[in-house]
């Protein structure tokens, strides 16, 4: 386990370079710069801006020298925002991103198992129907046509909740339910069939056949089993959701790490780019080990040599 | 007697998962609001411009100084900013989101079918290495890929683009068949028990042998691509180009490449899946020692069984292709005016929340309403082809 586990962490720094490399060469095959505008500009000052970004050496030079960088975790500074390191902009704008995110998936934890589990255990019944159905809908409403809705009704209709800003517990409700709304619908969607395929399996025939009650068959035999696609999908989920809640930043004006990162792409901030393509793909390796080394807790007949 | 079971085994396949969709009273739902989606985006803008006049860029010379109108008798759906008619801009848009969402997935289709299978079918260390690909690019974000891709073929770049296609057409498929051709002759070769040379000498001709076939394969290439290139396909494809495309549907075909070259992962992932699985089932095995030929059995028992998965998986692709169209629309980077899409006009709509409400409603629930049914149907066809894995 423990040889698992340190082999599959040295693997994500090979893994993460190469994510890098690949984004700086997609990035470099595109025409246009980061400094270029409507304007052509003089020469001389052109020149200026490439000795400054070291953009006047040949490129493989640029390349050595941007991935040494990044092995001693320096991603330099942005060239949009002159002054600001991109280690500081990720700290700095992470923390928002990270509370809607970590609070949409506690949240779309709780309503996805538990509509999953009502409707597995009420299969073919009214229940079973109509939670899925919401499901469904959950997964076909954008969140840029849910967003606005949720403020149009609770935030200018009823007051219950300030359209935007951030700031205290209740300006929090309305980002998180935009964003928990299709995770919830996808977690509902996955425990619903975990369930169903581990109620018919063997050892849900034996736990009953010993003897053992209704609720303790189903709480300690098969949710375990059951919510193992769940923890599958958290790993790649919770990644998304610390970066990729753009949408809901936009409409409730929040200023996390997603927005930066849709900027960062559409200025051609390189640095900026690099460093948070690589915080995120170190981030998702991680989740998905921890996801890994979960999966021998809950199902036992899991191992890992 | 032989024909007679010919015909209950060819029909019973598709006929029974027909039956099975056809009691999914979900998928049905899905599948008649898709179908009258379809029949009402495609005759829906002409039938709109001779009973009411209104079309979806007509924009009224005259008229109040606040121009988006509320839902009447008149605008069913009311009207936006510029005082268009909405319920012609949303069926005008619902023909470029649906194709969007059907010709990137048919693109998504044909590279991760071909990527898919072939890593499949190769298997071993070729299979790791493409597989591996697959991940490092799962692992940059597909905004990123998307912008990219924009980037470097949008504006005059497109015209190149065009006229290059007949050349990476015919590349694509050299590429393919050739290193194909080369790996199995490969196998042949080297991988038997009884090796010719032994040691360093097996080293070399391996070497000897990727060096040709590189060698082989770039020549083909460049001779194919030249003689294409020699008929001028290319140029008059991109003057053709030029004279009919203006600069917004121009973008618009390059969402269709863009979107299909960054949602094809999944696929090529399911279709090796499936390869592999199949290729070692004793059905397979059975068929081989009963002397069925290996064309035979890829076509007539690989195939056949790796379509439903790839049915099923195209027809939820449709819906989330459409869902990143509405994204990049959302943030400016997708369908742009005088062109709409369902995800341009929700998110311009989404702007004039508090003021205009039905701006972003008709169209957000107009296109809420046909992914729900195409994901519907989606998750029917599964049920329908894939009985084993289906979800109860």
């Amino acid at each position: 386990m423990l040889h698992f586990i340190l082999k599959r962490l040295l693997i994500i720094i090979p893994m993460a370079l190469l994510v890098v490399t690949v984004t700086w060469a997609l990035i470099r095959v595109a025409p246009g710069n980061f400094y270029s505008t409507e304007k052509k500009l003089p020469a001389a000052v052109e020149a200026n801006i490439r000795k400054k970004y070291g953009l006047d050496k040949p490129w493989y030079q640029q390349y050595g020298i941007m991935m040494l960088n990044i092995v001693k975790l320096d991603f330099g500074d942005s060239v949009r925002y002159p002054g600001q390191s991109v280690n500081e902009i990720i700290r700095r704008h992470l923390p928002y991103s990270a509370t809607i995110g970590l609070l949409a998936y506690i949240l779309a934890l709780i309503v996805g198992l538990s509509a999953g589990i009502i409707a597995a255990l009420k299969q073919n019944t009214f229940w079973d129907y109509g939670s899925m159905a919401v499901a469904m809908l959950g997964l076909s409403i954008p969140n840029f046509v849910l967003g606005p809705i949720l403020v149009l009704i609770f935030a200018l209709g009823l007051y219950w909740f300030p359209p935007a800003r951030w700031g205290g517990l209740s300006a929090l409700v309305l980002p998180v339910a935009t964003l928990a709304a299709i995770y919830a619908a996808y977690i509902a969607r996955l425990t619903r069939a975990g369930m169903l395929e581990i109620m018919r399996s063997d050892y849900i025939r034996t736990a009953r056949a010993k003897g053992l009650d209704e609720k303790t068959v189903l709480l300690k035999h098969a949710l375990r089993g059951g919510i193992i696609p769940v923890v599958s999908f958290t790993g790649p989920a919770l990644a998304a959701l610390l970066a990729g809640t753009v949408v809901v930043e936009r409409v409730f004006s929040i200023p996390g790490l997603g927005n930066i990162f849709i900027q960062s792409v559409l200025n051609r901030d390189e640095p900026l780019i690099l460093g948070i393509v690589a915080f995120l793909s170190i981030l998702v390796m991680l989740f998905n080990l921890l996801v890994d080394i979960s999966y021998g807790f809950l199902d036992p007949r899991i191992r890992y040599e | 007697m032989a024909e007679s079971t010919e015909t209950v085994q060819g029909t019973s396949l598709w006929r029974d998962a027909w039956k099975r969709l056809l009691k999914n009273k979900l998928a049905v739902f899905g599948l008649v609001v898709l179908i009258v989606m379809i029949i009402a985006v495609t005759i829906g803008p002409q039938i709109l411009r001779m009973t009411t006049g209104y079309t979806a860029d007509y924009i009224p010379s005259e008229g109040d100084l606040i121009k988006s109108l509320p839902p009447s008798a008149e605008h069913p759906m009311g009207t936006d900013e510029a005082g268009r008619d909405l319920l012609a801009r949303v069926l005008q848009g619902g023909r470029i989101s649906l194709m969007v969402g059907i010709i990137s997935t048919i693109v998504s289709l044909i590279v991760g079918v071909s990527y898919g299978a072939i890593a499949g079918f190769l298997g071993g260390r070729v299979d790791n290495v493409m597989m591996r690909i697959v991940d490092i690019i799962y692992a940059i974000p597909y905004i990123l890929i998307v912008i990219v891709l924009l980037n470097v073929f949008g504006g005059t770049n497109t015209r190149t683009l065009v006229s290059w296609l007949p050349q990476i057409a015919a590349s694509l498929v050299v590429i393919i068949a050739g290193s194909l051709a080369s790996v199995v002759l490969f196998r042949r070769l080297f991988e038997r028990r009884e090796r010719i040379f032994r040691g360093v000498g097996d080293w070399l001709l391996r070497a000897l042998f990727v060096v040709a076939s590189i060698a082989v394969i770039g020549g083909l290439v460049y001779g194919v691509s030249y003689a294409i290139a020699g008929t001028n396909a290319g140029a008059s494809l991109a003057e053709a180009y030029t004279a009919n495309v203006n600069q917004g549907l121009s973008q618009i075909f390059l969402l269709f490449f863009a979107l299909g070259l960054v949602s094809w992962l999944t696929m090529a992932r399911v279709v090796r899946g499936q390869i592999l699985s199949l290729k070692n089932q004793e059905f397979v095995m059975a068929a081989r020692a009963t002397g069925v030929s290996t064309f035979g059995i890829i076509f007539r028992h690989l195939v056949p069984n790796a379509l439903g998965p790839v049915i099923v998986y195209a027809t939820l692709t449709v819906p989330s292709v459409m869902l990143t169209e509405a994204f990049l629309s959302y943030l400016g980077l997708g369908v742009q005016a005088p062109y709409a899409s369902w995800g341009s006009l929700a998110s311009d709509g989404a702007r004039n929340i508090a003021i205009f409400p039905w701006q972003l409603i008709f169209p957000g629930v107009t296109m809420a309403l046909t992914l729900f049914s195409l994901n519907f149907l989606g998750d029917g066809l599964r049920d329908a082809l894939d009985p084993q894995t289906r979800k109860f």
